[in-house]
């Protein structure tokens, strides 16, 4: 039985004169994981938006068990059992995790007023069905990136009933997590649900999905089955120039330290917390950190970034304390950053795609070139065009599709030379090609002589890059032996396995 | 279509600003249509008195643009706050703070400085205004404040400090009003179009409407203060100086009041009256929305509001619309254009068709 049919869809934005789905036909049937792949922009995101009544198509129909609908909302779509978990958060940050899974649909006390022990209680009977462990009082803002991600799928898992799609779900996923996440989408479909899945990463969708279909260019240019293809083939057929390339080795030695972190302590964040992290990333190397959500990734990337300063211990740049560095200096050379946290640190939404691309480079223009514009509009050109994101200049951030987003932060980021970076889940979002681009760029600059720190929730961005590869584990540190340490060796460290 | 050599890094596409101002425009004739046909007993009178009065004779309407700029010159102090993020709700006292010390330069300063007075009551009005300014901006500097919650307290004590001044020691005894001593006419803007108020305060506003776009638009200050005013951690981790954008705009926009201010002693009022400033917080708040928080847009909403109290008190004198028809005109035409989400949902409403339920 088709639990969901999109036939025709056409959706052009004119205030940005994109056309974003050029007729793409889909369908999905139920006990179903159907994957959405294709390149950044390709229309992925938009077709499920439309699917889930965030955006109304301007022709082709939306049929839900046969029935033509319209939906004029999300909650339209909720109603007719259609969740989605987004690609960035789209949660209540000052509202607890289990006020955000309510919101909109309140548990009331007499009908009237609002019955928090019901809200609190149906979140961990949520949360306990689906094997999450988030804590149901936690503010959303103090989360980590995974446990948000965690209240996103049970918030559409609350609505959604027989179809559920997944934007990107594992981008910021840690093994753990994902397997987690893997295991409940199996239990869905066995339950008779229909799963979209959305991603670019090869071997989950080969791993899960039943079918797959392939965007181009907004149209469902192919749809097969995983049996007919492996991982390079699809990975081929996502994007069409071969991105099944092997990871970079480093060809310099080490120089002296870049970034020194001794005896960091980062604690009161819960789980997140670091314990006494000890670590020297020198220039001329990657040193690669992986870590399984809530284990103090996101303290380290805040310590090593400068955003935040540790309870005790030093964090050296260069051998001076990052926060003796005026943040103009900081960031003029010295360090460039790629956060995990896209859309709250590494973006202005409402700002153009030109002025995100170059606005760390500001200072740089004098009064008249900056006035006249043209210097600043060729330099974001060539930014954007160095990590291919086109027709950006002009439209706003917000309006670009998560991986073209990731892409203008890699592009500005990681533009001139830095003797520092810091790069935080950089791959997130991005397809085969642009993820092989981005790891290129920073062997290039590993090479030129930066040192490169690459936090990562996915220890295949580790083993394919790094010179040298940690483990955090319960906010502490492990050394693994070697580069592209081997990935049992990976997970066991990942979760606290002694070897 | 921008043409390729106007374009700047900034530009996201269309502005949605005159369609904002067409709007601000059409529901304003359209309320005091309204308010005339259904609170007057001689609506015709009222009508006639709202639309037409206000643009009868070429000094009616340059009254209007004289009262327009002091409204504009608030609006852009309100503007340049938004745009950092900040909500001061405080004018209201900045720019009365402005108007008393102006007065009294101008007063106290005429007997030295003789015409220069002026010059002395333009500068004592926008260091006034940034003084009340000033202590929130500093609370939002060194503790964090909300600047929303501040400058509204700080300016309703200087309010109150104010009125007891000029009702108290420094009040003109001589008169009725309760007001200052009135500036000697040399100390005063001088009056270009006589019997018109019309003096060169228009003309200010729109120099520095002009130079604040440029500054928004087209230098790399104003483009780091827009993007703190979006997302100040993105900023700060841009290495701007968020520091200073912290405080500085919320001072700025105090001393475009606290000129605001002076402009009205040193324009039609030649003194400082007690509760002159009454409202202008509010309608300069209203008048940034319509122009959409662009400076270039500030001088027209401006005389939307200038034309809707002239409109209101012309109808009040020549009519029995009462007196307060145009501050209920002036709420609601903020209303209509602040709620562009409602817009969105009576639009997705209209489009809106039978949804089936799926079983």
């Amino acid at each position: 039985m088709q639990l969901a049919t999109l036939t025709s869809i056409r959706k052009y934005y004119p205030s940005t004169n994109a056309l974003a789905v050029d007729g793409a036909d889909f369908s999905l049937e139920r006990g179903e994981v159907h994957a959405l792949v294709g390149e950044n922009g390709a229309g992925k995101s938009t077709l499920a938006k439309i699917l889930c009544g965030f955006e109304s198509p301007d022709s082709g129909t939306v049929a839900i068990r046969g029935s033509p609908v319209s939906f004029s909302s999300h909650r339209d779509a909720e109603k007719a059992g259609i969740g989605f978990v987004p690609q960035y958060s789209m949660l209540a940050p000052g509202l607890s995790a289990a006020d955000n899974v309510a919101l909109g649909h309140e548990p009331r006390f007499l009908g009237v007023f609002s019955d928090r022990r019901r809200v609190a209680y149906d979140f961990s009977l949520l949360a306990d069905r689906y094997g999450f462990s988030v804590n149901p009082d936690a503010i959303v803002s103090t989360l980590s990136a995974s446990g948000r991600r965690e209240v996103e799928i049970l918030r559409a898992l609350a609505r959604g009933g027989g179809v559920l799609v997944l934007d990107e779900p594992t981008s910021i996923l840690g093994e753990r997590e994902t397997e987690a996440l893997f295991a409940l989408i199996r239990r869905l479909k066995s339950a008779g649900a229909g799963i979209v899945y959305i991603s670019h990463r090869a071997k989950e969708i080969l791993d899960l999905a039943d079918r797959i279909s392939v965007m181009r260019a907004g149209r469902v240019e192919r749809t097969i089955r995983p049996d007919d293809t492996d991982e390079c083939g699809l990975a081929d057929l996502i994007v069409r120039s071969s991105s099944c390339a092997a990871g970079t080795d480093s060809g310099s030695t080490p120089g002296k330290p870049g970034l020194t972190l001794r005896s960091v302590t980062l604690s009161r964040r819960g789980s997140d917390s670091l314990d006494g992290a000890d670590l020297v990333v020198r220039k001329g190397e990657v040193v690669a950190v992986v870590a399984l959500g809530g284990n103090g990734l996101d303290a380290l990337e805040d310590v090593a970034a400068g955003v935040v300063g540790p309870d005790s211990g030093d964090v050296l740049v260069l051998g001076k304390d990052i926060h003796s560095y005026p943040p103009r200096i900081l960031r003029s050379g010295v360090m460039a950053y790629i956060p995990t946290d896209r859309e709250g640190r590494g973006l202005c939404a409402k700002a153009s795609v030109a002025l995100n691309a170059i606005a760390g480079r500001l200072r740089g223009y004098s009064f008249a070139d900056f006035a006249l514009g043209r210097a600043p509009l060729a330099d974001a050109d060539a930014l954007l065009a160095s990590f291919d994101v086109k027709n950006g200049g002009r439209r706003r951030v917000d309006t670009l599709s998560g991986g073209n987003r990731q892409r203008v932060v890699a592009a500005r980021e990681l533009d001139g030379p830095a003797d520092v970076v810091v790069a935080a889940n950089p791959t997130q979002g991005l397809d085969r090609s642009s993820r092989a681009a981005l790891l290129s760029r920073l062997a290039e600059m590993r090479d030129e002589g930066s040192a490169v720190l690459l936090l990562s929730s996915d220890p295949e961005d580790a083993s394919e890059l790094a010179d040298r590869s940690f483990v955090l584990y319960r906010g502490r540190l492990k050394a693994l032996s070697g580069p592209g340490s081997d990935d049992s060796a990976i997970a066991a460290a990942l979760t606290g396995v002694e070897p | 279509m921008i043409s390729p050599v106007l374009r700047t890094v900034k530009d996201t596409g269309a502005s949605s600003t005159p369609k904002r101002l067409a709007i601000a425009v059409a529901t304003a004739a359209a309320l005091a249509a309204l308010a005339a046909a259904a609170l007057s007993g001689e609506p015709s009178t009222a009508l006639r008195a709202f639309f037409v009065a206000p643009f009868s004779n070429a000094s009616s309407i340059l009254n209007m643009v004289e009262l327009s700029a002091p409204l504009a010159l608030c609006a852009l102090g309100v503007i340049v706050t938004f745009r950092a993020g900040h909500y001061s709700l405080g004018g209201e006292g900045q720019a009365y703070a402005g108007s008393i010390a102006a007065a009294a330069a101008g007063y106290y300063g005429y007997a030295a400085l003789g015409p220069g007075a002026t010059l002395a009551a333009v500068v004592a009005g926008v260091l006034a205004g940034a003084a009340v300014a000033a202590l929130p901006a500093m609370g939002r500097r060194f503790a964090g404040a909300e600047v929303l919650l501040t400058s509204i307290l700080v300016s309703q004590g200087f309010i109150f400090v104010i009125d007891w001044a000029i009702g108290g020691p420094l009040r003109d005894r001589s008169g009725n009003l309760i007001a200052m001593p009135a500036l000697e006419t040399e100390a005063l803007l001088a009056r270009l179009e006589p019997p018109s108020t019309l003096t060169v305060a228009p003309f200010v506003v729109l120099i520095l409407c002009v130079a604040a776009s440029f500054y928004f638009e087209r230098t790399r200050s104003g483009a780091a203060h827009d993007l703190y005013g979006r997302n100040p951690r993105f900023a700060e981790l841009q290495g701007y100086d968020v520091e200073r954008l912290s405080w500085a705009p919320v001072v700025a926009s105090g001393m475009l009041h606290g000129l605001a201010g002076a402009l009205m002693v040193l324009g039609a009022k030649g003194t400082a009256i007690r509760g002159m400033s009454g409202g202008i917080g509010w309608s300069a708040i209203g008048a940034a929305l319509v122009a959409g928080s662009r400076p270039s847009a500030v001088p027209l909403a401006a005389l939307l509001f200038a034309w809707l109290d002239s409109g209101a008190r012309q109808a009040a004198v020549l009519s029995d619309l009462p007196p307060d028809a145009g501050m209920a005109i002036k709420a609601l035409v903020i209303l209509v254009v602040s709620s562009r989400p409602s817009w969105t949902a009576v639009k997705a409403f209209m489009r809106r068709t039978p949804t089936r339920r799926a079983k």
